[in-house]
């Protein structure tokens, strides 16, 4: 990280522009999912880089910049939705919801099935689902992340696909 | 069969970040990095370097006081020869062991030679201790 790092620490504009490329296209779904919103989504965003950039001196010293990213974005979500109170909304993204279909033979079909199936998992689960698929984080960083073991993070993980297939079969059979 | 099922859940249609968000997040940023630095005021920082002097000369005022206390009392009344619990214990038995009574006397006196020569202070104060002690003891 060190270089990378110290650019970051010395408030190089250059530098986090360079961040938002690499990190944007992974934390944005992650954040949609988290505040079943865009234009939350796109607060957070924007509150991440925000505090990333006034405590600009910690990150020479950070070791995963990337899980340390993520977990910025993910206390900014926690906050927004304090303020909101919606911080024990369990699921249930609005936009997904009205996307999923029963069990389809069109791919995408069955692909907007699963991202709704998804979004109805607990958060504890989906947030996991989100961190390793769209962050494309190991379990150690998605540990880091949110401060439990990581055997906890695997379990949970492997809960959460089995609880998808068993929706999405259900839906097949229903459908 | 998990790992295909991990495939599928990574090919999901996921929401990208709208191509504004960038410039808006960016700007934020700017913003936020030509803030100055916030310091510490003048007073703020003199109050803590006088809090932190004061807790050290408090402490070093106390020891030296407590040094001072100690030379003064062994220049007035000498070394300490034996406690008052170590008196008492010794009038205690002797009623009842006159034999320990007395071991118990010239341990005393032996620790007050050792002390004396030690410390090279007057005789006078040191026999007067004993005297006291074996009085007491006796």
């Amino acid at each position: 990280m060190g270089e990378f790092g110290d650019r970051l620490a010395g408030g190089e504009p250059a530098a986090f522009a360079e961040l938002y490329d690499a990190c944007a296209d992974r934390l944005y779904p992650f954040l949609v999912s988290l505040l079943n919103s865009r234009t939350d989504a796109d607060d957070a965003l924007q509150e991440t880089f925000v505090r990333l950039a006034r405590n600009r001196a910690k990150l020479a010293a950070i070791d995963n910049l990337t899980a340390y990213v993520f977990t910025v974005a993910r206390n900014e979500a926690m906050r927004l939705l304090e303020r909101r109170g919606r911080l024990h909304l369990q699921s249930g993204s609005e936009e997904l919801g009205q996307r999923a279909a029963a069990c389809d033979s069109s791919d995408t079909e069955s692909l907007d099935a699963l991202a709704a199936a998804v979004a109805e998992l607990p958060r504890e689960q989906r947030e996991i689902v989100e961190l390793k698929t769209t962050g494309q984080l190991t379990f150690r960083e998605i540990a880091e992340v949110l401060a439990v073991p990581q055997g906890t993070v695997a379990t949970r993980y492997r809960a959460a696909l089995a609880r998808l297939k068993e929706q999405l079969t259900r839906r097949c059979h229903d459908g | 069969m998990m790992d295909d099922f991990s495939n599928e859940l990574d090919r999901r249609p996921r929401p990208m970040p709208p191509a504004e968000l960038r410039e808006r997040v960016l700007s934020a940023v700017s913003r936020e990095l030509a803030i100055p630095k916030r310091r510490k005021p003048l007073w703020e920082r003199a109050a803590e370097i006088a809090v932190a002097a004061s807790l050290v000369l408090g402490v070093g005022m106390n020891v030296w006081q407590w040094r001072a206390d100690q030379a003064w009392n062994q220049r007035v009344f000498g070394p300490p020869l034996a406690t008052h619990e170590f008196t008492d214990h010794g009038g205690g038995i002797q009623g009842s062991d006159s034999q320990l009574a007395q071991l118990q006397r010239q341990r005393v006196v032996s620790r007050a030679t050792s002390w004396e020569r030690w410390q090279r202070r007057g005789q006078w104060q040191t026999d007067l201790a004993i005297e006291v002690v074996a009085h007491r003891g006796g």
